[in-house]
C-alpha cells in the first residue's frame, strides 16, 4: 500500500513538474504575413525589468507589445512609434510625412532607426536622422518621450559610399556602466572587403567612437557591469588543419576601466545570439535546435529545446529565453542540464515546414538536426548505429551512393505496416513508388523530386531568326549538325544570338550534354553501362564532325549592348519536373523542346528524389513516424503534385490578386495621367499605357503557378517518360570515378581516339561491375 | 640461452601485445565480416562469401594475374641474382660497389621513379628508340599486355639487389679450392657457375626463389601508381580487387579474399618450410 | 690483406668481361635515379614542353633524351622550399611518421627479438612462427579489420594510426631475431661472470653487440616509411593534410611538372644519403633475412 501512494505520489509530482515546466514555454506573438499587411516583423526583443517588450516593424511605423509573466499573449501597447530606416534624411522623413495621402503616425523628431535597447530600466533609441538619443515609456496608451542628449556625428552607423548608402543594422548591443557597446559590420565597397567596427557610445553625452576591441558579431551584458564578447578571427574562422571551427574566445570587457579578460573557450561553429543567465551565471545561445548554456562560462550543456534553428534577437526575461524565429516570438523556459525522453535527430534536413508543424503539434517531442555530414555509406551506418543521440530519420538524395549501400544493407526500417504511408506512397507516380519499394517493403518515402536537364527554346530568337518549330533540332545528333550549320552559316548574322545561352565550349559542352545523356538513357532503359554500342559511336561521330570554331569564338562574348550573355535559341539545364510546364498556355515566351539522345532514343527526363527513412535501430520510432507525417502533410505544393497521382487541383499564385490589382492601379494611373496630358506629352504617355495594357495580360496569364494544363501534360507527357536517377556504376568509388573522368579528359584533349575510349571505358566499367559480382 | 625465466614474458609484453592488437587480432577479426552478410542484422551466413568470392570473375583473374606475375617475375629475378652474384665472385673485393649499387634502388621509394619511368616508357621514349634502332616495332607500354613489362621490370629493377646479397653471401661460403681444382680441369666460367656452385648453395638457392616468389605477391604499389585501380586487365592484380572492395567498403568480400589469399600464401610457405627442414634436419 | 692484394692483381679474361657486364648493368640501373636529379636543375619552361611530349600516339613523334639544361635553374627548389609551403609541410609528415615509427621500433623490436632469441620457453617456436607468417602477408590482407581495430581504439584518422601498428612491425623482429640467434653464447656467458641478469645482459651485452644490426634495420625501416603507402592512404582516408609525402607526391607532380623532378630528387636523397652511410650494414642485415 505503501508503495503504490509513494508511486502515486512520484507520479503526481512529476507530471507537475513537467506541467509547470511546459506552462512557461509558449509562443508570444503569431501574426503572420497576412494579404492586406505585408510588412509585418517582430524585429527586436528588450528585457526591462520583468517585463519583456516586442518592438515591431510595419510598413509605415513601428508598434510595441508586452508581455509579463502569467499573460497568454503578448498585449499591443502602441502601433504609433516613427519609422525612421528608411530614410536618409530628417528633411526626406518630413516630405514623406507632408505627402502623404494618410496621416502618418508618429514623431519623426522621435523616430526608431535600427538602433533601439535598453540599459535594463527603459527604453531608449537613438533616432538616426537628427541624432537625439532618448527614452521613451508607453502610459496609457501615450507616448512618453524624454530627451538624453543629442549625437552630433552619427556616420559610424551608416553605410556610405558613392552609388548608394543606408543605415547598418547593428548584429547586436549590449549596455554597461552608462555604454552602449554596438557591433556593426560594412562593406567596403572599394576594395569589397568587410569594415568591421566596434563602436562605444556614452549614453550621457551621445559621443560615439570605434573602441579598440576585438570584433565579436554579439554581444551581451553580462556578470558585475562587465560586457561578454565572442571573438573569433572573422577572416580566419575554420581550422582546415583540423577540419575543424576554431572555438571562440569569451572576452570579458569592463567598461569602467576599458580592461578585457579572457575567461575561456567555446568551442561552436557558429554562435549566433548570446543572452545571459544571472541565475546561472550562464551565457545562453541557440544550436539549431538546442538551447544552450554556458555554466559560470565555463561548462556547456542544453539548457532547452526550440523549434527553430535560430534566434534573430534574444533575451532572457526571468528564467525564460524569448527569441524570435519566422515571424514569432518563442518563450522557452530556461532549465540547466535538460534532459528529454522523446525526441526526433533528424540527419540531412533543416527546420522544413513540416518539421515546424510537428514542433506545434508535439511540443514536448524537441527535434534536432545532425550538423555533420557523412559522404560514405560506412560512416553513416557507423553513426546511425553508435551514440546516445543516434539519428532517428535520415533525409537523403535517391542517387547518393550511399543511399543505395544502405538500402541493400537493411540500415532502412520497414514502413510498410503504417497504412497512412502506405496509402501516401500508393499515391505516388509509378517512377517515384517503385523507388522505394524493395520486396514488398517500404524503405523509405518520397519527400521531394525535381530536375535540370529540360531544353528550352527562346521564341524570341527562334522568331527573330525567321525559323519555325520544325526546323529545330529534335535530338544530339541534329543539335550538333545544327550547331555546324550555325557557324557557316549565322554567327555573323546574328551576333547577339547564340546556340545554347551561357556556353563558351560547345564542344565541350555537346560531349557533357552526351555523355551524361547517355548514361542517363543507359539507367532509363534499365541497360548495363556499355559504351560500344550504335547508339554512343553515333553520338560520337556526330561530336567528331562538329567544326563550331566561329561559334565558339563569339560564344562566350557579350551580347551588342555588352550586358550580360548572348541570347541562346535554346536554354538548357532548366526543370522539366516541377515547372509544369504548360503548353496550352498563351503569350509564351519559350516552350519545351524535349531533346533526344538520336532520332531512334526516346526522351527520358531525369528526376533526382530525395528521400526520408527510418533508423531500424531508431528508440524513437513512434515520434520519427510522426515527423515523416507531418512532413507528408506539408508538401509544398510543386513537391506535392510531382509526387502525388492525386494532386490534381491547379494551384493559384498566392499573391495573384495583388498583382493584378497593382497592374490595373499602375495602368489605370497611367489612364488618368494620359487624359490629362498636353498634346505633346501625350504620345509618351500612350506608349505607357499600352506597355502597363501588355504588362497587365501578362500578369493575368500567369494566375496559375501549376495549371490544370500544366499537370495534364505532367501527368500524360513527363511522367510516362521520366525516370528516378540511381548512382551509376561511374561513381562506384572515387577511384572509379576518377579514372574514367581521366580516360574521357584524354579522349577529349585528343590523347587518345574514338576507339580506344570505347574499349578501355567498357573494359572498366565491366571489371567494376564483374567484381559486384 | 636462458631458460624457464619468467622474465622472458615481462620482455615479450610489449611486442606481443602490440603484435596482438595490431595485427593478430585485426587477422582473426576479419573472420567475423568473412562469415556474416553485412547487412543491417549481419546474420551469419556461413562459407557463403567465399563460394562467392571464388565465383567472382574479377577475384579470379586478380588471382591469375597475381600468380602469372609472381611466376613471371621470380624466375627473372632468381636467375639475374644468381648469375650477378657469380659475377661478383668473380671479381672479388672489386665487387663491392657494383653489389651496393645493385641494392641502391631497393630502398629507393617506388612513387618518385615512376615519373622517370613513365618518360622511358613512353610510345615515343627511349625504350621505343632502342627497339626501333634494333629494327623492332614500337610498342604501346603503358597500355594492355605491354604494360606488364614496364611493371615487372621496375619490380625487378628494385627487388633484384636483395637476392643479389643472399646469393653473394652464400656463395662466400663455398670453399675456394673447389673452384682452384675445377680451373685445372679446364672447366669455363659458365661450367663453374652451374655445375659446381649451384649444387654447392642450393638450399639458399632454393629460398632465394620462395623468397622472391612470395614477395612477388606483393607486387602492387608499383601497378597502382602506373595503372590506378582499374588497370588494364592483363595487370590487374589480388591487391587491387581487395583496394577496390575496400573502396566501396564491402568488408565482407575484402576480408574473405584476403583469407583466401593467405591461405595460399600459408600453404606455399609451409612447403618451403617443410622442405627446408627435410633438407637440413639438424639445423631444425 | 695480404691474400686479399694478391687476388686484386688476378683477374682474368672472365674477370673483366665480368667488370664491363657489372659496370654496364650499374649505369643501367642508375640511369632512373641520376636522370630525376639531372632533370631537377632544368627550368620550368624546358621541362613542361618536355613533358609535354608524353602520352602522343604520332608515330612520328619521338620524345628527345634530354642530357642538359639550356639554363641550369634552381627556381623549382626555391619554389619547394620557400614560395609554395605544401611539399614543405609533407616533407614534415613524412619525417614525423618515420621519426615517430623508428623510436618506437628501437623500443619495442630489440626486445622482442631479445626474447625470442636467448630464452627457451613453450610456445616460442609457435610465436616465431606468427610473426614469419604475418611478415610475407600483404597488407591488403588485414587491412579491412585493421581500419574497425584502430576505429575501435580511437586512431582512425590521426598519425598514431600509422606510427602505432609499425612499431611491431613483424619484419624487424625477426630480423632482429636473425641475428641474435646468431651472437655465441660464450660471448653472453662472458657478461654474465658478475651475475648479470637477463635485463643487465640486454643492455650491457646484447645491444652493444647488436649495433650493426641495429643500424642495417633503422636504414631498412626508415626506406620502408618513408614509401609507406598503403598505411596512410588508409588509415588517414579523409585527412589529406596529415598524408605523408609519399601518398601525395603523384598529386604534385601531376599538379606542376616544374616541380615534379625537383620534388623527387628531394624525396629520394634522404634515403639515399642514409643508404650511402649504412650501406655496409644494410647488406649485413640483409644477408640474415635468409631463413637459418
Amino acid at each position: 500500500m505503501r508503495k503504490i501512494m509513494t508511486a502515486g505520489l512520484c507520479l503526481v509530482t512529476v507530471l507537475c513538474l513537467c506541467a509547470g515546466a511546459l506552462a512557461a514555454d509558449q509562443t508570444l506573438l503569431v501574426r503572420e504575413a497576412e494579404d492586406d499587411e505585408l510588412y509585418f516583423y517582430p524585429q527586436q526583443l528588450l528585457t526591462v525589468g520583468d517585463t519583456l517588450y516586442i518592438l515591431c516593424s510595419m510598413e509605415d511605423s513601428c508598434s510595441l507589445y508586452r508581455w509579463q509573466e502569467g499573460m497568454a499573449e503578448a498585449e499591443l501597447l502602441t502601433e504609433g512609434l516613427f519609422r525612421a530606416n528608411r530614410f536618409d534624411t530628417m528633411a526626406e522623413a518630413l516630405e514623406y510625412v507632408e505627402n502623404a495621402k494618410e496621416p502618418v503616425p508618429g514623431d519623426p523628431e522621435h523616430a526608431l532607426g535600427n538602433l533601439v535597447f535598453t540599459d535594463g530600466e527603459r527604453l531608449m533609441a537613438l533616432n538616426p536622422l537628427n541624432g537625439q538619443l532618448f527614452a521613451f515609456s508607453v502610459e496609457n496608451g501615450e507616448i512618453v518621450y524624454e530627451d538624453l542628449a543629442k549625437a552630433e556625428d552619427v556616420s559610424l552607423l551608416r553605410h556610405a559610399s558613392e552609388e548608394y548608402s543606408y543605415w547598418l543594422y547593428p548584429e547586436s548591443w549590449a549596455v554597461a556602466d552608462g555604454r552602449l557597446l554596438l557591433p556593426l559590420m560594412d562593406w567596403n565597397d572599394a576594395t569589397g572587403e568587410a569594415d568591421r567596427r566596434m563602436i562605444v557610445m556614452d549614453l550621457a553625452t551621445g559621443v560615439m567612437t570605434r573602441a579598440d576591441l576585438p570584433y565579436s558579431e554579439t554581444v551581451t551584458g553580462c556578470r558585475d557591469g562587465q560586457i561578454m564578447l565572442l571573438v573569433r578571427d572573422p577572416d580566419n574562422p575554420y581550422d582546415s588543419e583540423k577540419g575543424e571551427y576554431y572555438p571562440y574566445d569569451l572576452v570579458l570587457w569592463n567598461p569602467a576601466d576599458n580592461t578585457t579578460q579572457t575567461v575561456g573557450q567555446l568551442q561552436e561553429e557558429w554562435v549566433n545570439r548570446i543572452s545571459y543567465l544571472p541565475a546561472e551565471d550562464a551565457l545562453i545561445y541557440m544550436n539549431d535546435t538546442r538551447i544552450m548554456g554556458v555554466t559560470g562560462l565555463t561548462g556547456k550543456e542544453q539548457y532547452g529545446y526550440a523549434p527553430a534553428t535560430y534566434g534573430q534577437s534574444s533575451t532572457v526575461v526571468g528564467d525564460s529565453l524569448a527569441f524570435i524565429s519566422n515571424s514569432r516570438v518563442y518563450l522557452r523556459t530556461l532549465t540547466r542540464g535538460f534532459d528529454t525522453d522523446d525526441c526526433v535527430t533528424v540527419y540531412g534536413s533543416y527546420m522544413s515546414d513540416g518539421a515546424e508543424a510537428f514542433a506545434e503539434k508535439y511540443p514536448q517531442t524537441p527535434v534536432y538536426f545532425y550538423r555533420d555530414y557523412y559522404g560514405t555509406a560506412e560512416e553513416l551506418s557507423q553513426a546511425m548505429l553508435t551514440g546516445d543521440d543516434a539519428m532517428d530519420v535520415l533525409r537523403m538524395s535517391n542517387d547518393e551512393i550511399a543511399l543505395s549501400t544502405l538500402m541493400d544493407k537493411g540500415y532502412c526500417a520497414d514502413l510498410s505496416g503504417d497504412a497512412e504511408l502506405m496509402a501516401y506512397v500508393s499515391s505516388l507516380y509509378p517512377a517515384f513508388r517503385d523507388a522505394v519499394m524493395r520486396d514488398g517493403k517500404l524503405c523509405a518515402i518520397p519527400i521531394s523530386a525535381y530536375s535540370y536537364d529540360g531544353w528550352f527554346v527562346n521564341l524570341t530568337v527562334m522568331e527573330d531568326m525567321g525559323l519555325t518549330e520544325e526546323d529545330l533540332p529534335t535530338n544530339m545528333v541534329e543539335l550538333c549538325a545544327f550547331a555546324n550549320r550555325w557557324n557557316d552559316e549565322w554567327v555573323e548574322e546574328y551576333p547577339s544570338y547564340t546556340l545554347v545561352s551561357y556556353v563558351e565550349d560547345y564542344k565541350e559542352m555537346m560531349f557533357y550534354w552526351m555523355f551524361s545523356g547517355y548514361l542517363s538513357y543507359c539507367q532509363a532503359e534499365n541497360m548495363e553501362l556499355r559504351f560500344d554500342t550504335p547508339v554512343f559511336r553515333e553520338l560520337m561521330t556526330a561530336l567528331e564532325s562538329l567544326d563550331v570554331e566561329e561559334l565558339n569564338r563569339g560564344a562566350n562574348l557579350a551580347n551588342e549592348d555588352e550586358e550580360g550573355y548572348r541570347a541562346g535559341l535554346f536554354m538548357e539545364g532548366y526543370g522539366v519536373v516541377g515547372s509544369f510546364y504548360d503548353p496550352e498556355k498563351e503569350n509564351r515566351a519559350s516552350i519545351l523542346k524535349p531533346i533526344t539522345l538520336t532520332a531512334d532514343t526516346a526522351w527520358h527526363p531525369e528526376v533526382h528524389m530525395e528521400v526520408l527513412f527510418v533508423n531500424p535501430r531508431s528508440a524513437h520510432m513512434d515520434a520519427a513516424v510522426k515527423l515523416i507525417k507531418e512532413e507528408i502533410a506539408h508538401l509544398n505544393d510543386t513537391y506535392a503534385h510531382v509526387l502525388r497521382m492525386d494532386a490534381t487541383d491547379p494551384v493559384r499564385y498566392d499573391y495573384y490578386d495583388q498583382w493584378v490589382q497593382s497592374a490595373q492601379k499602375a495602368l489605370d494611373d497611367a489612364r488618368k495621367a494620359l487624359e490629362e496630358a498636353d498634346e505633346a506629352d501625350r504620345k509618351d504617355y500612350q506608349l505607357q499605357v499600352e506597355e502597363l495594357e501588355r504588362n497587365l495580360e501578362d500578369v493575368k496569364a500567369n494566375e496559375y503557378m501549376i495549371s490544370e494544363g500544366g499537370i495534364r501534360y505532367y501527368q500524360e507527357t513527363v511522367a510516362p517518360a521520366m525516370y528516378v536517377s540511381r548512382p551509376s556504376v561511374f561513381y562506384t568509388s572515387e577511384d572509379a570515378s576518377g579514372e574514367l573522368s581521366t580516360l574521357l579528359e584524354r579522349y577529349m584533349q585528343g590523347q587518345i581516339g574514338l576507339e580506344q575510349l570505347i574499349r578501355e571505358m567498357d573494359s572498366k566499367i565491366m571489371m567494376m561491375q564483374m567484381e559486384n559480382y | 640461452m636462458f631458460r624457464r625465466k619468467k622474465i622472458v614474458w615481462l620482455l615479450l609484453l610489449p611486442g606481443l601485445a602490440g603484435l596482438m592488437l595490431f595485427y593478430v587480432v585485426p587477422f582473426f577479426g576479419g573472420i567475423y565480416f568473412s562469415v556474416t552478410d553485412g547487412t543491417y542484422e549481419n546474420n551469419y551466413v556461413g562459407l557463403q562469401n567465399y563460394a562467392q568470392v571464388l565465383g567472382n570473375p574479377m577475384f579470379q583473374l586478380g588471382l591469375r594475374n597475381t600468380w602469372e606475375l609472381s611466376l613471371l617475375c621470380a624466375p627473372v629475378i632468381w636467375l639475374l641474382a644468381f648469375v650477378l652474384s657469380a659475377m661478383l665472385r668473380t671479381l672479388k673485393d672489386r665487387a663491392v660497389p657494383f653489389r651496393n649499387i645493385l641494392l641502391l634502388p631497393y630502398l629507393m621509394p617506388s612513387s618518385a621513379m615512376l615519373l622517370i619511368w613513365t618518360l622511358m616508357f613512353d610510345y615515343g621514349g627511349v625504350v621505343n628508340r632502342l627497339a626501333v634502332a634494333m629494327g623492332l616495332e614500337r610498342v604501346l607500354w603503358l597500355e594492355g599486355d605491354a604494360l606488364r613489362f614496364p611493371i615487372v621490370l621496375l619490380y625487378v629493377w628494385k627487388n633484384l639487389g636483395i637476392s643479389v646479397v643472399l646469393f653473394a653471401s652464400a656463395l662466400s661460403a663455398v670453399h675456394p679450392s673447389l673452384y682452384e681444382y675445377a680451373a685445372l680441369e679446364g672447366a669455363g666460367w659458365w661450367t663453374q657457375a652451374f655445375r659446381i656452385t649451384l649444387p654447392q648453395i642450393l638450399p639458399t638457392a632454393f629460398l632465394v626463389f620462395v623468397l622472391a616468389w612470395v614477395n612477388a605477391f606483393k607486387i602492387f604499389k608499383e601497378v597502382y601508381f602506373i595503372g590506378g585501380a582499374y588497370p588494364t586487365q592483363q595487370i590487374y592484380t589480388l591487391q587491387h580487387f581487395m583496394n577496390n572492395m575496400f573502396a566501396r567498403l564491402d568488408y565482407q568480400k575484402v576480408t574473405t579474399a584476403a583469407y583466401l589469399f593467405a591461405i595460399g600464401v600459408m600453404v606455399l610457405f609451409a612447403l618451403m618450410y617443410l622442405s627446408k627442414a627435410v633438407r637440413s634436419p639438424s639445423e631444425a | 690483406m695480404a691474400r686479399l692484394h694478391r687476388r686484386r692483381g688476378r683477374l682474368g679474361l672472365g674477370g673483366l668481361i665480368c667488370l664491363l657486364i657489372l659496370t654496364a648493368l650499374s649505369v643501367l640501373i642508375l640511369i632512373p635515379i641520376v636522370f630525376t636529379f639531372l632533370y631537377s636543375f632544368f627550368p620550368k619552361g624546358e621541362i613542361e614542353t618536355y613533358l609535354a611530349g608524353r602520352g602522343s600516339y604520332a608515330a612520328d613523334k619521338w620524345l628527345d633524351v634530354l642530357y642538359a639544361p639550356a639554363v641550369v635553374s634552381l627556381r623549382q627548389y626555391y619554389k619547394i622550399f620557400i614560395e609554395d609551403p605544401t611539399y614543405l609541410r609533407l616533407f614534415c609528415n613524412s619525417a614525423m611518421y618515420t621519426g615517430g615509427i623508428l623510436l618506437g621500433q628501437a623500443l619495442v623490436v630489440p626486445l622482442t627479438a631479445y626474447a625470442l632469441s636467448r630464452f627457451q620457453f613453450r610456445g616460442r617456436d609457435f610465436i616465431f612462427f606468427c610473426i614469419l607468417i604475418l611478415m610475407i602477408l600483404p597488407f591488403q590482407v588485414t587491412m579491412a579489420p585493421s581500419v574497425i581495430t584502430l576505429r575501435y581504439l580511437g586512431l582512425m584518422n590521426t598519425p598514431w594510426a600509422v606510427i602505432l601498428p609499425m612499431w611491431f612491425s613483424p619484419f624487424y623482429i625477426f630480423l632482429m631475431r636473425q641475428f641474435m640467434v646468431g651472437i655465441p653464447n660464450e660471448l653472453l656467458e662472458a657478461g654474465m661472470v658478475d651475475g648479470a641478469g637477463p635485463v643487465r645482459g640486454y643492455v650491457h651485452v646484447i645491444l652493444p653487440v647488436c649495433k650493426p644490426i641495429i643500424f642495417a634495420a633503422a636504414a631498412l625501416s626508415f626506406a620502408d616509411c618513408w614509401n609507406m603507402v598503403e598505411q596512410p592512404l588508409v588509415y588517414l582516408a579523409g585527412q589529406t593534410s596529415l598524408q605523408p609525402l609519399s601518398v601525395m607526391f603523384n598529386q604534385i607532380s601531376t599538379d606542376g611538372a616544374d616541380v615534379a623532378f625537383a620534388g623527387s630528387a628531394l624525396y629520394i636523397l634522404p634515403t639515399l644519403l642514409i643508404y650511402l652511410y649504412c650501406q655496409e650494414d644494410i647488406v649485413a642485415g640483409i644477408q640474415l633475412s635468409e631463413l637459418k
